[in-house]
């Protein structure tokens, strides 16, 4: 009796789980003293909710098909989680294409976004004005209306991008 | 039928064939359920969710390998996942009942969960040293068996189920004491 109080206290202190489960395999579960030292299965039984004890389970199947309806079993590649994987032939996996291809589309537009910056940064102030815009470009070299020269007026509204171009007959 | 052909004729599409797979492990399924969260509702929940798994994956089974074990291991960890919410649901709770003073508790919170443990005993013990008590006296597995449920090897659940032991045993003595 005593050896077996020496050996379950010696299982508890043991540091590594190895040897704690090397002395349970070769000396406790071997052993009858030991192992009264511990709850037999009959004792836990007592313990623990038994299938008997349920009641009726026949509200589960309802329940259940109810969900599933409509459900289909999912492929195995995607049943295992590996459905952003391929397996190799040597065993390894790899990226499925698309994940290639997202790859490469981001590194592109990365780079895209890149040099649009760097070329925004880049560029030179442009001067004068409600300045830089394309209205401020706008030349009429020459108007005629009924094959006569005209007078030509361009307005462009500060708070607006329009351009209205008005063309007069030279009175 | 066996659990293979059983599982097979579910991947054409059978529902009857896959409520036979139910009507066959339910009761066993259940049982480590109610052992492991300790009440009837979220161990229904948990059998619930590990059937529709099972249904959903059950193209991704190995034939090679035990059935049984294989829906025990997707129930032990939606256990776990039940168990995790809940702890996160009961502190968050805590917290809200501490921050406002003099707010009684809704009557509601924990509504009609029909408690199993009616030993404090199993209440003490971790999920994991439940389950794998449940899987050793109620199924009769061995610890290299209960290593393919529980993840983790067979030293490990050796260990796990020495401890489960030794503490049932010495809450059984002093509960035999006392009287």
């Amino acid at each position: 009796m005593r050896h077996s109080k020496l050996m379950i206290f010696l299982v508890g202190i043991l540091p590594v789980r190895a040897w704690k489960a090397a002395l349970l395999r070769g000396h406790i579960e071997k052993c009858a003293a030991c192992e009264k030292r511990l709850a037999s299965k009959d004792e836990v039984r007592r313990l623990l909710v038994q299938t008997g004890d349920l009641g009726d389970l026949s509200g589960l199947w309802p329940a259940i098909s109810e969900r599933i309806r409509g459900l289909r079993p999912a492929p195995a590649s995607f049943a295992r989680g590996a459905w952003a994987f391929k397996a190799r032939s040597d065993g390894k996996r790899r990226p499925p294409f698309w994940r290639w291809a997202a790859a490469a589309a981001g590194m592109s537009l990365a780079v895209v976004l890149t040099l649009a910056a760097v070329r925004f940064f880049q560029s030179p102030a442009p001067s004068g004005g409600p300045a830089g815009s394309e209205t401020e470009q706008v030349q009429i070299h020459y108007v005629r209306i009924d094959n006569e020269p005209a007078r030509t007026f361009i307005f462009k509204p500060h708070d607006s991008d329009v351009v209205i171009v008005w063309a007069g007959k030279n009175i | 039928m066996g659990d293979n052909a059983l599982s097979a004729a579910c991947l054409e599409g059978d529902l009857g064939e896959f409520r036979e797979i139910v009507d066959g492990h339910k009761a066993a399924v259940m049982a480590l359920a109610v052992n492991i969260l300790g009440n009837l509702q979220d161990a229904e929940d948990a059998c619930q969710e590990t059937f529709i798994q099972v249904y959903r994956n059950l193209e991704s089974y190995d034939p090679r390998k035990s059935f049984k074990n294989w829906i025990f291991t997707i129930l032990y960890r939606r256990c776990l996942d039940q168990l995790r919410k809940q702890r996160r649901f009961q502190s968050a709770f805590h917290r809200a009942k501490h921050e406002l003073p003099g707010h009684a508790p809704a009557k509601g919170v924990d509504p009609g969960k029909t408690k199993f443990f009616s030993q404090d005993v199993l209440a003490r013990l971790s999920p994991r040293e439940r389950a794998v008590l449940v899987l050793w006296a109620n199924e009769g597995y061995t610890a290299a068996e209960i290593s393919k449920v529980i993840p983790c090897s067979p030293s490990t659940a050796r260990v796990y189920l020495f401890n489960a032991r030794k503490k049932i045993k010495s809450y059984l003595e002093k509960s035999h004491a006392a009287l």
